[in-house]
């Protein structure tokens, strides 16, 4: 199902967005693992409907979200997220048209965090918060999916929203 | 039968039997069209009428045949008749019909129409036989009583059959029964006659005062046509009377229902009338409504309460019960000799939601949806007026988004409204249900928080305002990063009226644009000082100009090329009576803001042209043009005029513009430019690197030189971005075939970069300060000793 959609009609050109947010969340550590994953099974569902995917991160009280899809659905859903009070201080890193979609399996998945994962990634997320321009957007995007591939594979954090017909090491 | 034929041939006199079968057959089509109105549906009075006429020329009919057949009949002798008894005898024919016609009303059904038609039968043969008893004949008279029972019967059996004809549910058939009727008229009359047998006896006498019976029969038919006549006539005119009532209410109803407007016609309390349109309001029929009680609909009015002369509002309840507001006025109208009341209703719905409409438009901004200025207005007063019922306090805070004019400018008023859209979105995001988010107009908004002055509180509600409008805006494949400054004041502590309050929070917003914009300031005290100082420099600011309070400074340029000055730049300097030297930065915005720039650059020209005069004539002067400057149209033709004045060739004088310039309106600037440089004069894009340093202004406008704002030549050349950045703007302009000036060059390790860098020219303290006119010309001829000044 998902596959289909890995080719894009040509009318449709694939815009990418990757922002920063602060977390705004109160409660126990589990109460926000809850909420995270009720936003990520929301975003999904609505994601699915507009024909958006991406995957969004979330660490230490920070949200780092991709969304990629045509623009007008692309700009609607980034305005609800600038209107969401969950979210404080919402920086823009990259906006741009893509060649192609980086998740097309997922409408929306969350990036697994633990373990050697989070290792992995930490140097890199505090790199993305002190000196954003120095890192190149589209590293940091292949290297969520990335995360997202090894954490699958290891199976320590299913993506919380894929299709059921994807598994999402499959989706190349 | 053989008998009767010959009784009526032979023994009568046939003309008056015609004359008598006429009578028969008028009489009996008068019973049944006249009966025929007692089963209509009107008063009991009417049909009482009718059943009365109907009896009379009923019976008289009867009568009249039986009389008038017997004086056809011609015994051959001499006849006579008893004037009471022939009287008696209609008298029991009109109570045996009344009888029978009773019956055939009061009894239902087909029995008694059957038995009330045998008793008129029988009304013939009683009428008969008693009239018979009244015919005197000079002689004696036999009965046959099997032919006397034979007339009776036939009379009855027919009477009867004639009834339950007349009410057969078709025509065809019910247009029988009269003459059955008149068979059992003609039938038990002529039997009758058929059974009798007359034997002369000159002994009997015949009593005295008998007529002719010619003049007899006339008279009787006279009569009795008259009376059937009569009645007829007025069965005719009451149909024709009826009919054209019937026509007179239709056409009352069918205007009544192309009336817009509802009406009801009430007799009393009742409702007696009802039209489509009142119907549709009610989505109730009129038969559902005919006859039953006004409160059904009113419920709280009676019908006295509604007046004639206004309209009064009042609530109608509909089919669901739902209540529809209502207007109501009321007429007296006489409709069939009796009082009525016409009440017209009109439907307040629609009005009332238009008034709402008109309501929500004049009290919210069109484009965003949210209250404008004047509802925001009203709240404020509101606001004000609670409070002074010893309410609560309450915060307001103004809004002025940041780089809104510039975006509005740049990407058109179509990306403009979309982003005002969007922020309004957000703002009501960012507010509790019980404040209150307006526009006042352009990109100001306003909130007016309710619930107290914890400034815990309105910290929270400002900085999430701040947080939400700074995130960015996605429009149209474009990125917006907007922004917003907040002024808050608070009641009362701030204010004790709207205006107070207002311009105190304004006083804050403007706090807030100086600080740097993007952020809140609280009012405080210290503000309307600020701006009370503000006043009073703006006053001397309009004097200075007269007072002659303003000085130009000079600070040299070097041509890196030839190592010698080739120019400098004039500095505008106010020397205050009674403050000092004033900076420009504190000066010019307040010059711009108030217009004064206008007069002020005017004269920094002026002196400008003549100043230079005095140095060699190769040399040349830079002056800088405010924004506010270039609004003015006439730009162009006020320094056409000065050079012309003073005689200063074009190509000395040197005008900078910042991007502010050609932010306002690009082609009026451009436009003016372009008749700067026909003029000969050099234009400069001063400050680059600040700002938006759109390199598209560069390619729209081949300015002769670009200066390379201060603040990165200072951080060169140990600060690899300054370096970066100094080092792209020369490249730049030397690819552009623009000159380009290092602006701020202090030490010798600056000015060896720059110059290695390949800047043209070269200002700053390393080279000079800025100086008064003396000095620079007295440098100037140092420099250039066998150049002539101009």
């Amino acid at each position: 199902m998902r596959a289909d959609s890995l080719k894009e009609p040509l009318a449709l050109t694939v815009h990418r967005l990757l922002y920063r947010s602060d977390m705004h969340l109160t409660g126990s550590e589990a109460d926000l693992r809850q909420e995270v994953a009720e936003i990520v099974r929301q975003s999904a569902a609505r994601n699915a409907e507009s024909n958006l995917t991406g995957a969004l991160l979330h660490s230490r009280g920070v949200f780092i979200q991709v969304l990629e899809g045509p623009l007008p659905a692309l700009e609607t859903t980034f305005e609800r997220i600038c209107c969401d009070l969950r979210h404080r201080r919402v920086e823009l890193l990259e906006f741009t048209q893509a060649a192609g979609r980086v998740f097309p399996e997922w409408s929306m998945t969350s990036v697994p965090t633990d373990g050697s994962a989070e290792t992995l990634f930490r140097p890199f997320q505090e790199k993305l918060e002190q000196a954003f321009e120095a890192v190149s957007a589209q590293t940091a995007i292949h290297l969520l999916r990335s995360l997202i591939v090894v954490g699958s594979d290891s199976d320590r954090a299913k993506p919380a929203a894929t299709r059921s017909a994807s598994s999402p090491g499959a989706g190349g | 039968m053989n008998q009767l034929y010959t009784c009526v041939t032979q023994q009568h006199d046939l003309r008056l039997v015609a004359v008598a079968a006429l009578i028969c057959g008028l009489g009996c089509y008068a019973t049944f069209t006249i009966g025929r109105q007692v089963f209509r549906r009107q008063p009991w009075r009417e049909r009482l009428a009718w059943a009365l006429t109907g009896v009379i020329g009923t019976s008289s009919a009867i009568w009249a045949t039986h009389f008038i057949a017997m004086l056809a009949y011609e015994p051959g002798m001499a006849i006579g008749f008893a004037v009471g008894q022939t009287a008696a005898s209609l008298g029991m024919a009109a109570v045996l019909v009344g009888l029978g016609a009773g019956l055939v009303v009061m009894w239902p059904g087909l029995s008694g129409r059957l038995v009330g038609g045998a008793i008129i039968g029988l009304a013939i043969s009683a009428m008969h036989y008693t009239g018979m008893g009244a015919y005197a004949v000079q002689g004696s008279l036999a009965w046959d009583a099997a032919t006397v029972a034979w007339s009776i019967a036939v009379g009855a059996g027919f009477g009867s059959l004639a009834m339950g004809l007349a009410f057969h549910r078709r025509r065809a058939v019910r247009n029988l029964a009269p003459m059955v009727l008149m068979l059992a008229v003609c039938g038990t009359h002529f039997l009758g006659m058929s059974a009798v047998t007359i034997r002369f006896d000159p002994r009997v006498e015949i009593p005295g005062g008998s007529m002719d019976t010619t003049i007899l029969s006339i008279l009787t038919t006279n009569a009795v046509l008259l009376i059937l006549g009569l009645s007829l006539a007025a069965l005719h005119l009451w149909r024709l009377n009826r009919r054209r009532h019937e026509a007179e209410s239709q056409r009352l109803r069918d205007l009544a229902d192309i009336a817009v407007e509802g009406l009801m016609i009430c007799d009393g309390n009742t409702i007696c009338g009802i039209n489509h349109s009142l119907e549709r309001v009610l989505g109730r029929s009129s038969e559902d409504l005919l006859g039953g009680s006004l409160q059904r609909v009113l419920t709280d009015l009676s019908i006295s309460d509604i007046p004639r002369h206004q309209e009064i509002d009042a609530v109608l309840h509909d089919a669901a019960g739902l209540p529809i507001p209502v207007r109501l006025i009321a007429q007296s109208i006489v409709i069939k000799a009796k009082p009525h009341t016409v009440v017209a209703v009109r439907d307040q719905r629609e009005r009332l939601r238009a008034e709402v409409e008109m309501h929500r438009l004049a009290h919210h901004d069109a484009l965003t949806g949210l209250a404008n200025r004047r509802q925001f207005n009203e709240a404020l007063s509101a606001r004000f007026a609670s409070r002074r019922s010893g309410d609560d306090t309450f915060a307001l805070m103004l809004l002025d988004l940041d780089r809104f004019k510039t975006i509005n400018d740049t990407l058109g008023h179509g990306m403009g409204d979309a982003l005002l859209e969007r922020v309004a979105q957000r703002l009501r995001r960012a507010i509790r249900s019980d404040d209150l988010v307006a526009r006042l107009g352009g990109d100001e908004f306003a909130i007016l928080k309710a619930g107290g002055i914890d400034l815990a509180e309105i910290q929270v509600l400002a900085e999430r305002v701040l947080d939400l409008l700074g995130r960015p805006f996605l429009i149209d494949g474009h990125v917006l990063n907007i922004g917003t400054s907040i002024g808050i004041a608070l009641a009362p502590s701030d204010g004790l009226t709207s205006g107070q309050l207002m311009g105190n929070a304004d006083l804050a917003l403007y706090g807030a644009k100086e600080d740097g914009r993007g952020r809140y300031r609280m009012f405080e005290e210290s503000m309307n000082v600020r701006i009370q100082a503000r006043r009073s420099l703006e006053l001397d600011l309009r004097r200075a100009i007269a007072r002659q309070e303003f000085t130009l400074v000079y600070q040299p340029q070097l041509c890196v090329r030839t190592g010698t000055y080739d120019g400098a730049e004039a500095l505008i300097r106010w020397q205050h009576p009674e403050r000092g030297l004033i900076p420009p930065a504190e000066f010019i915005p307040l010059a711009e803001e108030t217009g004064l720039i206008g007069p002020l650059g005017e004269w920094v020209l002026r002196t400008v042209c003549t100043d230079a005069l005095t140095w060699p004539r190769h040399l040349t002067v830079a002056v800088n043009l405010s924004p506010v400057q270039f609004r003015d149209a006439r730009l162009a033709q006020t320094i056409r005029t000065i050079l012309a004045e003073t005689g200063l060739p074009g190509a000395r004088l040197e005008v900078e513009i910042t991007e502010g310039s050609l932010l306002q309106d690009e082609q009026k600037t451009l436009a003016i430019l372009r008749e700067l440089r026909t003029l000969g004069i050099r234009i400069s894009m001063d400050d680059f690197g600040t700002g938006y340093s759109s390199l598209s202004y560069l390619r729209r406008f081949p300015f002769d030189k670009i200066k390379i704002d201060q603040s990165f030549v200072r951080q060169t050349p140990d600060d690899h971005d300054s370096a970066a950045i100094v080092r792209a703007i020369t490249m730049l302009g030397a690819s552009l075939g623009m000159k380009t000036t290092a602006e701020g060059v202090e030490t010798d390790a600056q000015s060896r970069f720059v110059m290695d860098e390949g800047c043209d020219q070269l200002q700053g303290y390393l080279i000079s300060r800025p100086i008064p006119l003396a000095s620079v010309a007295a440098l100037f001829s140092e420099a250039f000793p066998c150049v002539q000044t101009a």
